[in-house]
């Protein structure tokens, strides 16, 4: 990466700070011209897969560019077209998580597509495509203007995806009411962000921060932060995002659309959209709202939102038969955990982005662990009620092992990445404060463990007259990806957490 | 090399995912070199401990045979190896029980062996993983990781309520660990120390106020600890635990699983938080002897021979209980000698206990094979029909009682006279206790050893060479440190001083 010409100097680097959205925007439009003219989708699966592992790969191109480099270690990173995209640490890990994310997505529909979406075969790929660049601009800006218009590409696709089973009426019903309560939801975030702009006069992150300081004439006129417009623009906007990585109260759409969804689309919903919303939640308040009068605001109703969503989260995922139903709640109990984080950060800033990074990506890769192998069951046989893992520990050994190793990782346990993501998070916590934050996850952790116990039981403990698996390849890599993903970053988990601290200081 | 004694079994336990599940003897030939090959280590590293370099690091202050390599550099976690006399007295016990288990379960278990054994060897992993490690993370990983193979252990090849008793194992020591972790890390938050190594945070720790985040931190550890000795309140699994197990399992929980427990407290809380240990003694006193008294009350009352002897273990962990609670009240009270008495009678009483008590499980154990009961009323005459077995038993069962000339005599005299001098007549409390256990273990004796020969069990096989064999060594070791334990204790005296002076730190 250091070597004599650096290809900043040789190329524009404006385009290689969007190499990956590029590669991404490439890639879905080559999809969608090649698939109006062949017949065999499977090997247009392939190209899909490839384009998202090769903006993979750029993103690390473009992370190590000396000039990137250079700016981020000045602490002043650098920002291209007009503002709108900005080239910090920050950036580069969220777009490796969510592009990580999309290539399992993937890899593990392949089959599942193959056998229930021939109507709508290459659509899928398209829309999760879609659903990614969103996400990717999302992330990588400083702007509130991006970061919505982000939101809002990544929530639209997600609106057709959870649809997309067109003659399954659950799947139906899903679509509908993610659309209509999701495009509330948008409407809500977007009336919070104009209240915003029309107090602070900008758009721009780090301006609102310096104007929430006083150089605002609503701040000015007010003498502090704490004026009704700010506040009330700020409470617009932690339900809007609340809804969007599905906590409570915002959190009913999230069990029907995930119940009614294609399993794979599950998948996706269940790390993608709450992975960058919690990344925007994180540049929109620490970023630009980050003030010291005003962060104490948030942060306690942030706390609180992630209090109630774990424990109802967990609560309520006691009662569930349906597995697809209950990995819903336990996301909602995992996006409380991840909130915890959120809410330290106001306080504590590194700590607590670090520690929300870390831990979306323990969570992405143990969560798709697990919902690669529920679309298998579920593409064999829609086995997705509790009762049909029964005797999975000898109908597919590897599949019982590696979900009881998942479910760990969900709880908390080590050695598993879930475990170092809860380290991180109770460090964070108890740093800003929140030891009793810290506690209640605690013995939310234990919990958890009733109903992914009941799993582990029917699985390992009685017997199942299902017949075995067939095998499905991609579904198989991708558990694998998983295991060793999990395992891989506990015992090398050092490179990973000095990127996302360094993530973390660039932040305000 | 305690890298080594860790990580061997592990090894072995991934070689053996590549048999085939046929090959029984071959798997139980690996599990046996695999928990062998600790065992010779660490006897090669006991001949080597005079002459080993005591580490003078700060963060591996008297300890010997230390490995430092940084793994999570940003919290300060460590791959610390290092032990004292504490650890290798444990480390010892617990290389020469796996072996003696796998012996104990060749022939005994019969289904899935293949899971069975590998289970095994990472429990292995664990256990000697906690007794190595000086950082706190990292013991955390190996204590948990000592969990989920005794859940399964339990679960899968226990008795009739295995299920239930496997599950409540399992939810009281993620409840007491989790909380633990929690405890830790607001220590590690509030003193800013930056490290997680636990000599380094006891140095910083140890100064802090007594208030209420300190006594709850010095809590949730000394409960995560408590669950697992099991203390008095906490205790209620470890009857259901030890009745469901299979022998050779309920061996290793009752000779080195209560010990991770009982050592956590002399390496983790006691050091840790000194002064809230010495304003609690008193307190903590109290749970030790009830849990004396109660225990052997219960245990008297029991019809149940496994029950029982899983009672007296509660029991004799009481006195270590005890001992610790007067040497930190003696230690703050500035009179280090007499601390030293105690504590070094109390930990006597883990080691005796941890070679005694799985050797009493194991006599019950044959009994049940042999007769298919454990229950007290049917057992009788037992000396007429299998001589040899009754006349091991009756050996083993003086030495839980504390016959002196045995191991067990010795631990329990020396912490009786140690605690006097903190509690003055109250440590009385605790020899009615003795009185008792020494009671029920003659009438039990009566019962089963003694009486007229019943005719359902003439013809019984006496001893065979497999349980002469496991047998052996630890009789002949209980009845070496009950006339001559001089080298336990001169191996232990110089941690004990350490201990004594850290927890005088604490003194007010």
């Amino acid at each position: 990466m250091t070597g004599a010409v650096s290809w900043s100097d040789l190329v524009n680097p404006s385009y290689i700070a969007v190499l990956p959205h590029l590669i991404v925007t490439a890639a879905l439009l080559v999809v969608m011209v090649v698939d109006f003219y062949v017949k065999e989708k499977r090997n247009l699966v392939w190209v899909t897969l490839g384009g998202v592992v090769l903006a993979l790969a750029s993103v690390w191109w473009s992370a190590t560019d000396s000039n990137i480099q250079a700016a981020i270690a000045a602490k002043r990173p650098l920002e291209f077209w007009g503002d709108m995209i900005v080239a910090d640490g920050f950036t580069f890990f969220m777009i490796a998580v969510l592009l990580g994310i999309a290539a399992m997505v993937i890899l593990l529909s392949a089959d599942y597509v193959a056998k229930f979406l021939r109507g709508a075969y290459m659509e899928f790929y398209e829309i999760v495509l879609a659903v990614t660049l969103g996400m990717m601009f999302m992330v990588s800006s400083r702007d509130l203007l991006t970061i919505y218009i982000g939101l809002e590409l990544s929530s639209i696709s997600s609106y057709i995806l959870a649809g997309i089973l067109r003659k399954d009426p659950k799947s139906n019903e899903a679509g509908l009411k993610y659309f209509l309560t999701g495009s509330v939801a948008s409407a809500v975030l977007l009336f919070g962000l104009s209240l915003i702009f029309g107090a602070t006069g900008t758009t721009r992150l780090p301006d609102i921060a310096t104007n929430l300081l006083g150089a605002s004439p609503v701040v000015a006129a007010a003498g502090s932060a704490i004026t009704p417009l700010l506040v009330t623009g700020m409470v617009f906007l932690i339900a809007g995002f609340a809804f969007k990585v599905a906590a409570v109260p915002m959190h009913l759409w999230a069990p029907d659309v995930y119940e009614g969804s294609a399993t794979p689309v599950t998948a996706f919903f269940s790390v993608g959209p709450k992975g960058a919303a919690m990344a925007a939640i994180l540049r929109v308040f620490v970023g630009g709202l980050g003030v010291a009068p005003y962060a104490e605001r948030w942060t306690i109703i942030w706390a609180v939102i992630a209090a109630v969503s774990m424990t109802l989260g967990n609560l309520v995922a006691l009662q569930q038969t349906n597995i697809k139903r209950m990995m819903a709640y336990s996301s909602i109990a995992q996006a409380g955990y991840i909130l915890v984080g959120v809410a330290a950060s106001g306080l504590q800033s590194s700590a607590g982005i670090s520690s929300v990074l870390f831990y979306v990506m323990a969570y992405a890769v143990t969560n798709l662990g697990i919902f690669a192998i529920l679309t298998h069951l579920d593409q064999e046989g829609g086995w997705v009620n509790v009762d049909d893992f029964k005797g999975l520990a000898s109908r597919n050994p590897m599949y019982a092992w590696a979900l009881l190793l998942f479910f760990v990782s969900l709880i908390g346990i080590p050695p598993t990445v879930g475990f170092l993501g809860k380290v991180f998070l109770f460090e964070a916590a108890a740093s800003a404060g929140y030891v009793w934050l810290a506690v209640l996850m605690a013995v939310n952790s234990v919990i958890s463990v009733g109903y992914y116990y009941r799993v582990v039981r029917v699985m390992f403990l009685e017997k199942g007259d299902y017949p075995a698996l067939q095998r499905s390849g991609p579904i198989g890599v991708t558990v694998v990806l998983s295991l060793v993903g999990v395992v891989l970053f506990t015992i090398f988990a050092n490179p990973f957490v000095q990127w996302t601290a360094q993530s973390a200081a660039l932040l305000r | 090399m305690l890298s080594l004694i860790i990580f061997v079994p592990l090894v072995f336990a991934l070689l053996m995912l590549f048999v085939p599940k046929t090959q029984e003897r071959l798997l139980y030939g690996l599990a046996g070199i695999g928990t062998l090959i600790p065992f010779v280590l660490s006897l090669i590293l006991a001949a080597q401990w005079t002459s080993a370099p005591v580490s003078t690091e700060p963060y591996a202050a008297g300890m010997r045979f230390v490995t430092h390599v940084p793994w999570i550099e940003s919290i300060g976690v460590h791959y610390t190896l290092g032990v004292d006399g504490f650890a290798f007295t444990m480390i010892l016990l617990s290389t020469l029980l796996f072996p003696l288990a796998v012996l104990a379960s060749y022939k005994y278990i019969n289904t899935r062996v293949k899971d069975y054994l590998i289970l095994l060897l990472i429990l292995a992993t664990g256990t000697n993983g906690v007794f190595a490690t000086l950082d706190f993370m990292l013991f955390y990983v190996f204590w948990e990781i000592v969990l989920l193979p005794m859940y399964f252990l339990i679960g899968i090849w226990g008795g009739e309520r295995r299920e239930y008793a496997a599950i409540k194992f399992f939810l009281y020591t993620l409840i007491g660990s989790t909380v633990m972790l929690v405890g830790a890390i607001y220590l590690y938050v509030r003193t800013g120390v930056g490290t997680f190594n636990l000599l380094q945070m006891a140095a910083e720790t140890s100064a802090l106020p007594i208030d209420g985040l300190t006594t709850f931190a010095f809590f949730a550890l000394l409960v995560g600890f408590a669950i697992k000795v099991p203390m008095f309140p906490f205790h209620t699994w470890l009857p259901d635990a030890h009745v469901e197990a299979p022998t050779p399992i309920s061996m290793l929980l009752a000779g080195i699983l209560l010990k991770l427990g009982s050592y956590a407290m002399v390496r983790i809380s006691h050091p840790l938080l000194p002064q809230v240990a010495a304003k609690y003694a008193n307190l903590i006193f109290v749970f030790g002897v009830v849990g004396i008294i109660y225990a052997a009350l219960a245990a008297m009352a029991q019809k149940d021979f496994k029950k029982q002897v899983a009672y007296s273990s509660v029991n004799h962990m009481g006195f270590f209980i005890m001992a610790l609670a007067a040497a930190s009240k003696l230690a703050a009270a500035g009179q280090p000698d007499l601390a030293q008495v105690a504590l070094q009678g109390g930990y006597f009483v883990t080691i005796a206990h941890g070679l005694i008590s799985p050797l009493f499980f194991f006599a019950v154990g044959m009994f049940y094979e042999r007769t298919h009961t454990r229950d007290l009323t049917k057992l009788g005459g037992m000396f007429l029909t299998v001589p040899v077995i009754s006349f091991a038993t009756a050996f083993v069962a003086f030495a839980n009682l504390g016959l002196p000339g045995l191991a067990g005599f010795i631990g329990e005299f020396i912490s009786l006279t140690g605690s006097y001098p903190a509690f003055g007549l109250w440590v009385l409390v605790a020899g009615v206790g003795m009185v008792i256990t020494a009671a029920w273990h003659l009438l039990t004796m009566r019962n089963v050893l003694l009486g007229e020969a019943k005719k359902e069990y003439a013809g019984l096989p006496d001893i065979s060479w497999k349980e002469k064999l496991i047998f052996a060594p630890l009789s002949v070791l209980i009845v070496l440190f009950g006339v001559y334990p001089k080298p336990v204790l001169d191996l232990l005296s110089a941690s004990v001083e350490t201990l004594t002076q850290v927890m005088g730190l604490g003194g007010m």
